[in-house]
């Protein structure tokens, strides 16, 4: 049989098909909106007159406001939020999980907005204000929600716990006392695969000010006697 | 729908050893401060991915591994092989100081594959397709005497554990040692296995695993992208960061093997089994072990069984690795279903006909509380339905036994009155590390807020691996002596110096009593203190006093709507009632049985994994389409601890996930009326169900031997 050019999975990347960080690469333009910021701070940009400014594949300086800290870095112009958060930042609240906006592990909140932070560029997110869960709240100084997902058990390995607190701040944020339905479709991007969701339910309606789901009704199911 | 609608909160309290305590780590994982394994980041460290065949079986035709060496940032090209045998198997690894660097180089490689034929499923061997064989033995006569036989055949898809953490490790050589923050189950498995790639020995090798993201299974071994990473780090000296991408994670760490299981039995009118004989294949892609099923499970009697006849099927895929309760939800998936054939064909309710067939006197308790909680007075005859939602019924049961292994937990008694409970062993996400300061807490007799964990270290006291449920089992007997000892140690201090016979004292609440009267706080006693204590306590994997007595069972019951003009299946409600002997932290506990029911019923729903049948490429290797149950899939859950006096910790990790697929397969064949034999439950699998007939019911009254094949 002869060498296989299309794969079946990845739409022949090897054929002249293009990977999504492939694409960053090639491409390599930034959104308008901050172009004219990153001509300023990119060096190594070559500027077309008649077009969008290009970048890379030089790395380029980047300067990104995290939880109220400015910090600055020379990255590749692919680099993803997520990779210089974790990389370049030292802020691994957010995690890589799925690296392609499947599961939410790595939600921030830009400019308020829960965004799945590995299908951002770095460069894209120059200069707005970047929230992860580390800016929400700390172990000494924690979110109300915070305390309502360890209070709840709201997580057992605590994967994807980061990314949940976070989608479920940008929810209480925009929608203070959310209906059952209403955080379920808030979390529909967030797998947890310990599956906690229940009690992420309740420490979101209890964080919210509502009683948790399923208030105590009867009492004795047990079989067994009191410990 | 159901009657009762009672809150687990309710029910268990009481139930547990630490009813009211809250995760120990959870803030830390609720605000991020939690470093995972993955979280190891430095800026000097190299990054190591493997080289891998794309198909189901193919030969490598060329690469340009001086291309890759070119590209500025690749440190290292190792090919090791020319072939590969499935959809991500290895022929080498590539090493680059960048992420970049290393995609880069990847691409510079430009390996080129000749495909080759390959099978694809284990419907490619004649001995899958082939109708059940011969019975033999007592079981052969013990179906010739039973009023009717029954045959059917049953399915399960391959399941991936995707933990969300994937499997790898960083490593920090440091001079004649090392630290390797890996994402294991067993810190000290990593230990044993790291030291021969990495050439350096296994006392100067220091595991760090405080945080991992799941495992499931599949985190025994330190798998190649281990191997690879200790070969790298040797090379290089320097700290190397090996990590799984998502899709190799669901190509090369492991899965529950498919089954598929033929079954023959023999059973009278009023639901009696006489006797059956049951084929088991195990779907166990290149491996050559480990696709067995637990079926006959042992909870039903089902008469003369000629089951000793399971035969693992090679294909071209990745092979399987212990997931949560290997064997046992397949297993109970085609027992709990075929038990509701019959009970069908019998005109029997499903519960009647299980406790006549289970002798266990726990579970026959757990039956009428699961059928109290979930309605099952409520239960539409299974087929009396129309209309386009159909509500059923199911029930399913589990079992799991009362492994343990050696433990060992230090307890520190700082002269500050602080306790730091030390254990090597690891916490996966089951609540290890709050059940060790709650046992020490609770045993001593002061809040837990005095208690720190310090856990996930391989420079800590020795403990199992979490892996058959026994980590806790075996580390609660250690917590307990451990406890034990510090306070015997405190209370002899404070006797000797008050003059009080050491007997006659107790701590309660963080104070020192002799009868009623209070003697001294306990921050007041441990200063006295010159420094810390340590004391060690130790099980040696015999049952000795702290032990205890209990066993790991367990009934769930489900309610389903299903669409049928859909074909999907929605589970509104899950029953669980676990025992685990004594639980010891009530929320991580009932978190394990939520999470075991939500895997369950995802397994039931949604995960398969696809190959193409052409190419042998696994078509579904992410979470945007290997679907796993999520936010608006959950039902309602109430785990209920089923505590029934029982004094030991045991099991609880694993049983639990072992029956909710059942109970969702009964359920659904109680909505619709037609048996889905076949998991997952997709819409055009009910779809095809409900386009057959509904299965005929045999007239009790008849005394001919009929045949019904199903």
């Amino acid at each position: 049989m002869p060498p296989e050019k299309n794969h079946p999975r990845d739409g022949g990347r090897k054929d002249g098909g293009v990977s999504r960080r492939r694409f960053f690469q090639t491409v390599g333009v930034t959104a308008a909106g901050t172009a004219a910021e990153l001509q300023q701070a990119n060096a190594d940009a070559a500027v077309r007159d008649d077009g969008p400014k290009i970048l890379g594949p030089n790395p380029v300086r980047t300067r990104l406001n995290v939880n109220g800290r400015p910090t600055e870095f020379v990255a590749e112009p692919a680099t993803t939020l997520l990779e210089a958060l974790r990389e370049r930042c030292d802020v691994t609240g957010p995690k890589e999980v799925c690296d392609r906006a499947a599961c939410g592990g790595c939600t921030v909140l830009v400019d308020g907005e829960p965004i799945a932070s590995c299908m951002m560029l770095a460069l894209d997110a120059t200069d707005r204000p970047i929230t992860t869960v580390e800016g929400i709240g700390s172990v000494e100084n924690p979110d109300p929600l915070q305390t309502a997902m360890a209070e709840f058990d709201a997580m057992q390995c605590g994967f994807c716990t980061p990314g949940v607190v976070t989608a479920t701040r940008a929810l209480l944020d925009r929608n203070p006392k959310p209906s059952l339905p209403e955080i379920r479709s808030a979390l529909a991007g967030n797998l947890c695969r310990c599956g906690t969701y229940p009690n992420i339910f309740n420490a979101v309606l209890v964080a919210s000010g509502q009683p948790p789901v399923d208030e105590p009704t009867d009492r004795g199911a047990n079989g067994g006697e009191r410990a | 729908m159901s009657g009762s609608n009672p809150d687990h909160r309710t029910i268990n309290a009481g139930q547990s050893l630490a009813d009211d305590a809250t995760r120990l780590d959870g803030l830390a994982k609720a605000t991020g401060a939690a470093r995972y394994s993955r979280d190891h980041l430095r800026e000097d460290m190299q990054w190591v991915r493997l080289i891998r065949c794309p198909w189901g079986k193919a030969t490598l035709e060329s690469l340009d591994r001086d291309a890759a060496l070119a590209v500025p940032g690749v440190t290292e090209v190792v090919i090791s092989g020319d072939a590969g045998d499935y959809d991500g198997d290895s022929i080498g690894y590539l090493v680059a100081e960048s992420r970049r660097a290393l995609e880069r180089g990847l691409d510079a490689l430009d390996a080129r594959w000749a495909r080759a034929e390959c099978k694809t499923s284990i419907f490619d061997d004649a001995r899958v397709r082939a109708p059940i064989g011969e019975t033999e033995g007592d079981a052969a006569d013990a179906i010739e005497a039973s009023d009717f036989t029954f045959e059917a055949t049953y399915s399960t898809p391959v399941q991936t554990h995707s933990s969300l953490e994937t499997h790898g490790m960083m490593i920090e050589p440091d001079g004649e040692g090392a630290t390797v923050h890996a994402s294991t189950q067993g810190t000290f498995l990593v230990a044993d296995q790291i030291g021969r790639f990495l050439g350096k020995r296994r006392s100067r090798i220091v595991v760090d695993c405080e945080y991992i993201g799941g495992g499931f299974g599949s985190k025994f071994q330190i798998g190649k992208e281990g191997a690879a990473a200790g070969l790298a780090a040797k090379r290089s000296g320097g700290p190397v960061y090996s990590f799984c991408d998502r899709r190799e994670e669901h190509l090369d760490t492991g899965n529950r093997p498919s089954l598929l299981c033929k079954v023959k039995l023999g059973h009278d009118a009023d639901g009696t089994i006489r006797g059956a004989r049951i084929e088991t294949f195990g779907g166990t892609g290149v491996s050559r072990r480990g696709g067995g099923a637990r079926i006959p499970s042992g909870r039903f009697d089902l008469g003369e069984i000629d089951g000793r006849n399971h035969q693992d099927v090679q294909f071209n895929a990745g092979g399987p690795r212990a997931m949560r309760a290997p064997g046992c939800p397949q297993g109970a998936f085609v027992e709990e279903l075929m038990l509701d054939e019959i009970a069908h064909r019998c005109g029997i309710d499903p519960l009647a006909l299980r406790r006549r067939l289970d002798d266990s006197e726990r579970r026959g308790a757990m039956y009428d509380v699961a059928a109290r909680l979930i309605g099952w007075s409520e239960r539409p005859d299974t087929g009396s339905q129309d209309g386009p939602m159909r509500t059923g019924y199911g029930i399913a049961t589990c079992d799991w036994g009362k492994g343990r292994a050696p433990a060992k937990i230090e307890v520190v008694v700082h002269p500050d009155g602080h306790l730091e409970v030390r254990t090597g062993t690891q916490d996966v996400g089951t609540g290890q590390r709050t059940a060790m300061g709650a046992v020490v807490a609770e045993r001593i007799g002061v809040p837990l807020a005095n208690v720190s964990v310090a856990i996930g270290n391989s420079r800590l006291p020795s403990g199992p691996a979490s892996g058959g449920s026994v980590c806790t089992p075996s580390t609660a007997p250690a917590a307990m002596a451990a406890a034990d000892l510090a306070r015997d140690r405190i209370l002899a201090d404070v006797a000797e110096r008050d003059g009080l016979d050491p007997t006659t004292l107790r701590i309660d609440d963080g104070v020192v009593k002799s009868g009623d009267r209070s003697i001294v706080r306990w921050e007041d006693a441990c200063k006295r203190l010159a420094e810390p204590i340590s004391v060690m306590g130790e099980f040696d994997g015999r049952p000795n006093a702290y032990w205890g007595d209990g066993s790991s069972e367990g009934v769930q019951a489900a309610r389903v709507e299903v669409d049928c003009e859909t074909g999907q299946v929605f589970v509104r409600e899950v029953v669980a009632i676990q025992s685990c002997g004594l639980p010891l932290v009530r929320k991580p506990a009932e978190s394990q049985i939520i999470g075991g029911v939500i895997q369950g019923a995802s397994y039931a729903l949604f995960e398969e994994q696809i190959l193409d049948p052409a190419t042998g490429a696994v078509l579904n290797a992410n979470f945007e389409n290997y679907k796993v149950l999520g936010a608006k899939d959950c039902p309602k859950i109430i785990p209920v601890l089923w505590r029934d006096g029982q004094t030991g910790a045991r099991a609880l990790g694993e049983p639990p996930v072992i029956p909710t697929a059942a109970a969702i397969a009964n359920a659904v064949f109680n909505a619709i009326g037609r048996p889905v034999r076949d998991l997952p439950l997709r819409p055009d699998r009910v779809l095809a169900a409900l386009a057959e007939p509904v299965p005929e019911r045999i007239a009790t009254a008849t005394t001919t031997k009929t045949e019904v094949r199903a």
